[in-house]
């Protein structure tokens, strides 16, 4: 299922440089290159071709591991997507970490407080963290403990000090969609007959929460933890640009503005990979929380 | 029955006219109140914001490009109540322009992106087989792909305008309204009283359009209603990265931009913007859920 | 002493249109090993009835608001939820009605009716297993060992049944409520399990308050029963007597319904009209728009339940006698 999606997507970004105004040789190159640059690249990605031999070109060349030469940057394609993977490996997974801990919290004091004053601040938070734009809480929180209290750095990498407000904007922003869900998950499985009679066993109520309601409850959220990948990756993108963190993100972001067309290929081809891969990663984990799925 | 989590542990409670108000009947009171206000904040919200967005230039003290750069980044004071920006325009005034703008681009992109969407869902809907097939692979992809990738690339290929924003929050957000109508659709389809109609001889689109859409268009507006406030997001995203409104159109996100060099010195410039957006899409999407709300009950009856 | 006494139950549940009593003081006695009936159609109170017993019915939103609840020489009514855990699944068990929905998914079978044991008996995991497995054999279920391991969507209907009434006997409670433990199943597996609780009923010291609408189920395996309607008990007393000398009207009606193979029959017997929502419920006795026999005592008064027989209760005026001994 996933392969025939990954060749969709290939050939999308591969027309990217089709679809843009202007000869895609001209794109491809530095404006004043000398025409035997000119000559090698049509060589080289056969674009005197029909432009399905020139999909297969450019499709065997990634499979080499040959994404092209950045047009404003000195480097191959492949070097610079390597050179900033990991603080964007290392900016999801941070994120990822913060949102889950803080959305379920959240959702789960909420669901079992039901309807008192707890629960009602509970879902304003959540609300609040759906309605704002991730970039401005990156500001804001650069404001507060940047700027004001000195606690953290501006801007950066490499360090874990560097990491955290970049994590915690991502993932509250996050959280609040996951507190959401898990409130209204656990309160859908609290209502089960189930539940129910674990209850009629004599079971501490404390018991029941935790080892029956908030265990069945996990199984959509992961699910949507699995959906939510394609948008915490977008969201990484803001991030490092707020933060000025040396990843993935920012280098789309500004291989988009300065039209370096294989960098943009690259990175994209790069992305939908790691989305997929995650996506891979979110079926293993429902598959070890829902015995239904493991052994259908 | 609803079954709680917590359960209640005290089963009286005694006030001064010596009535028993168990606590359980104080909770379902609280969460009635509780429903209905939330939504008429919202409903208030985004009736300020129209009601801003029409009589912009009563409200605003001063046009949005109005520079005067003696005062320029100024707090917030009597004459600016949101203080001036680094061109000491006064960032009242642009924020009740932006509020224009926000409103164009969340009606204007949300409307092409359900019109796609009720075109789409309902035709893989209705026909079927292996174009259903493949209008559905589409869907999963677009919905997996991050959206602020999806606009950013659109826009660079159109260039940077607000108008190429809106095309690309159109063509990045249809993908929910398709699946909610092909669902419903899909459901709907198999009623009998489609039978009934076709065998009083109604052709395929006269079924489509008078029978399937208008109950199908239920959770859409409640999707549409949330996707606004989605939409106002996403535009200040791409504003901020440059690629929306260009100078001086001041687009809340556009501001921020702008705020964000100046975030140290006069951070009102960026704090205030942000605020406006927060309110507006809280509204949208406290109005959002009371729909919803709405609708859950209808569904019960 | 009895082992159960139920005293003039009430309950309320609250909603968004206001509150609801579907119970209207029920009382009842169980005595050790008896096998009482309740019987009743569907939103009778029956199973709500079930849940209050044990304390459970303020989980679903409802809260009692009158009566009594004696078990054991002990009032449950005053005992803290802390204290009821103690009782729940140890000195009363619950058998729920439908199998399909009973157990948790994400759990294995076996360590379902590992739960109860181990908080209750507070034995190792080894010992519970044991325990467990032997359990699982006495219910019928082909080799436990294997079962044990097994998730509940990987089991029939009839299995997981078995499975719900092994956790109920785990600890070897007093009292085991059954509510309606046939009624989800095929009928081929419906006379399994009614077979096995004979045997069970048989060789149990527990005794069981066997809750249904079924009358041949109460007929095989009841000693007294109690028949429910619109949130009261109209009838109770030793089963061979009631199925043999129905007093109260409904019971009448409920009675002839069961269509008889030994007669020819043209149409099926039914008792016009229907149950009453809680929330509409009838001034005055709730039986009168369907009952052949209504005076007009009935439109206003409720009656209560009288004593008309060694053991036999009903709550109908056609049986109460005025001052002078006469039947009204």
């Amino acid at each position: 299922m996933m392969i025939p999606v990954f060749i969709l997507c290939s050939m999308v970004i591969f027309l990217i440089l089709h679809l843009v105004p202007g000869n895609p040789v001209d794109n491809l190159l530095h404006p004043g290159s000398p025409l035997e640059a000119r000559e090698q690249l049509i060589k080289e990605y056969g674009l005197d071709k029909p432009i399905y031999q020139q999909y297969i070109i450019w499709l065997t060349n990634v499979f080499k591991g040959n994404l092209g030469a950045s047009i404003t940057e000195q480097r191959n394609v492949s070097e610079l997507l390597l050179l900033k993977l990991p603080n964007t490996i290392a900016l999801g997974i941070a994120s990822l970490l913060i949102c889950f801990i803080l959305g379920v919290t959240l959702g789960a004091v909420s669901a079992i407080k039901q309807n008192t004053i707890v629960d009602y601040v509970g879902m304003v938070i959540a609300l609040l963290g759906v309605s704002v734009p991730t970039f401005w809480l990156g500001l804001m929180l650069m404001l507060i403990f940047s700027v004001n209290l000195g606690w953290f750095p501006i801007s950066g990498y490499g360090d874990l000090k560097s990491l955290v407000l970049p994590a915690f904007t991502l993932g509250l922003a996050g959280a609040g969609l996951i507190a959401r869900i898990t409130r209204a998950s656990m309160l859908e499985i609290a209502q089960k007959d189930y539940i129910a009679i674990v209850r009629a066993k004599g079971i501490s109520n404390t018991q029941v929460i935790i080892k029956h309601i908030f265990r069945n409850a996990l199984i959509p959220i992961i699910t949507l933890l699995g959906l939510r990948l394609g948008w915490i990756i977008g969201g990484a993108v803001t991030t490092e640009i707020v933060f000025n963190r040396p990843g993935l993100g920012r280098l789309l972001a500004n291989s988009i503005f300065r039209r370096d067309y294989p960098v943009i290929q690259g990175a994209l081809l790069l992305l939908i990979f790691a989305v997929m891969v995650g996506n891979l990663i979110a079926d293993i984990l429902y598959a070890y929380a829902d015995p239904q799925i493991r052994y259908n | 029955m609803i079954q709680k989590i917590g359960g209640s542990k005290k089963k009286l409670k005694l006030n001064e006219e010596k009535q028993y108000i168990p606590r359980n009947k104080s909770r379902i009171m609280f969460l009635k109140f509780k429903k209905n206000k939330m939504a008429i904040i919202g409903l208030v919200i985004i009736s300020i914001l129209i009601f801003t967005g029409i009589f912009t230039d009563f409200i605003a003290p001063q046009s949005y490009r109005e520079q005067n750069l003696p005062l320029k980044n100024q707090s917030p004071s009597s004459n600016f109540w949101f203080g001036t920006d680094e061109f000491g325009r006064c960032i009242f005034s642009r924020i009740v322009y932006g509020a224009r703008i926000s409103l164009k681009v969340g009606i204007i992109s949300t409307g092409i992106s359900v019109l796609i969407g009720i075109i789409i869902g309902s035709i893989s809907a209705y026909y079927g087989g292996f174009l259903d097939q493949i209008l559905v692979v589409l869907m999963d992809v677009m919905w997996a792909f991050p959206t602020i990738l999806l606009s950013l690339i659109i826009v660079a290929i159109i260039g940077a305008s607000l108008n190429s924003v809106i095309i690309a929050i159109a063509l990045s957000y249809w993908v929910q309204y398709a699946r909610l109508i092909r669902g419903q659709i899909l459901s709907l389809k198999n009623e009998l009283y489609i039978e009934v109609t076709r065998s009083l001889g109604a052709n395929d689109s006269t079924i489509l359009w008078k029978h399937l859409l208008p109950n199908a268009i239920i959770p859409v507006v409640v999707a549409a209603t949330l996707g606004m406030g989605s939409a106002i997001v996403l535009e200040a995203t791409l504003s901020f990265l440059g690629m929306g409104a260009q100078p001086p159109t001041p687009s809340w996100g556009s501001m921020l931009s702008n705020g964000r060099t100046y975030l140290f010195i006069a951070p009102w410039s960026a704090i205030f913007p942000g605020i406006a957006t927060i309110i507006t899409v809280l509204g949208f999407n406290l109005l959002g859920d009371g729909l919803r709300d709405i609708m859950d009950i209808k569904m019960k009856e | 002493m009895s082992l159960l006494e139920v005293n003039g139950l009430k309950l309320r549940f609250y909603s968004l249109d206001g509150p609801v009593e579907p119970l209207n003081g029920i009382s009842f006695q169980l005595e050790k090993g008896e096998v009482l009936g309740l019987v009743g159609e569907t939103g009778c109170g029956k199973s709500i009835t079930a849940k209050s017993v044990i304390k459970l019915i303020s989980y679903s939103g409802g809260e009692i608001i009158n009566g009594s609840i004696i078990f054991d020489n002990e009032d449950l009514l005053s005992k803290s939820e802390k204290e009821m855990q103690k009782i729940r699944g140890a000195k009363i068990s619950l058998i729920s009605q439908d199998p399909m929905t009973s157990l948790d998914p994400v759990y294995r079978v076996g360590d379902q009716i590992i739960e109860a044991i181990q908080v209750h008996k507070k034995l190792h995991y080894k010992e519970a297993k044991k325990e467990a497995v032997e359990l699982m054999r006495l219910m019928g279920i082909p080799l436990p060992k294997k079962v044990f391991y097994q998730y509940p969507h990987e089991l029939s209907g009839g299995m997981k049944q078995r499975i719900i009434i092994a956790i109920a006997l785990s600890c070897d409670p007093a009292l085991v409520i059954a509510d309606e433990p046939t009624t989800a199943l095929d009928v081929t597996i419906q006379a399994q399990i009614i077979d096995l609780f004979s045997k069970l009923i048989e060789h149990a010291q527990s005794a069981f308050l066997l809750i249904t609408h079924n009358l041949g189920v109460v007929a095989q395996m009841c000693d007294s029963v109690a028949i429910m309607y619109a949130g009261n008990i109209v009838e109770k007393g030793p089963v061979k007597k009631i199925f043999h000398s129905p007093k109260h009207p409904y019971t009448e009606g409920l009675l002839q319904c069961i269509p008889k193979m030994d007669q020819k029959q043209k149409k099926l017997n039914a008792i016009p009209g229907s149950v009453p929502h809680p929330r509409n419920f009838p001034t005055g006795c709730r039986f009168y728009p369907r009952c052949q026999h209504a005076m007009k005592k009935c439109l206003s008064q409720q009656p209560g339940l009288i004593e008309i027989d060694d053991e036999r209760f009903v709550a109908c005026f056609r049986y109460f006698k005025n001052s002078d001994g006469e039947q009204e």
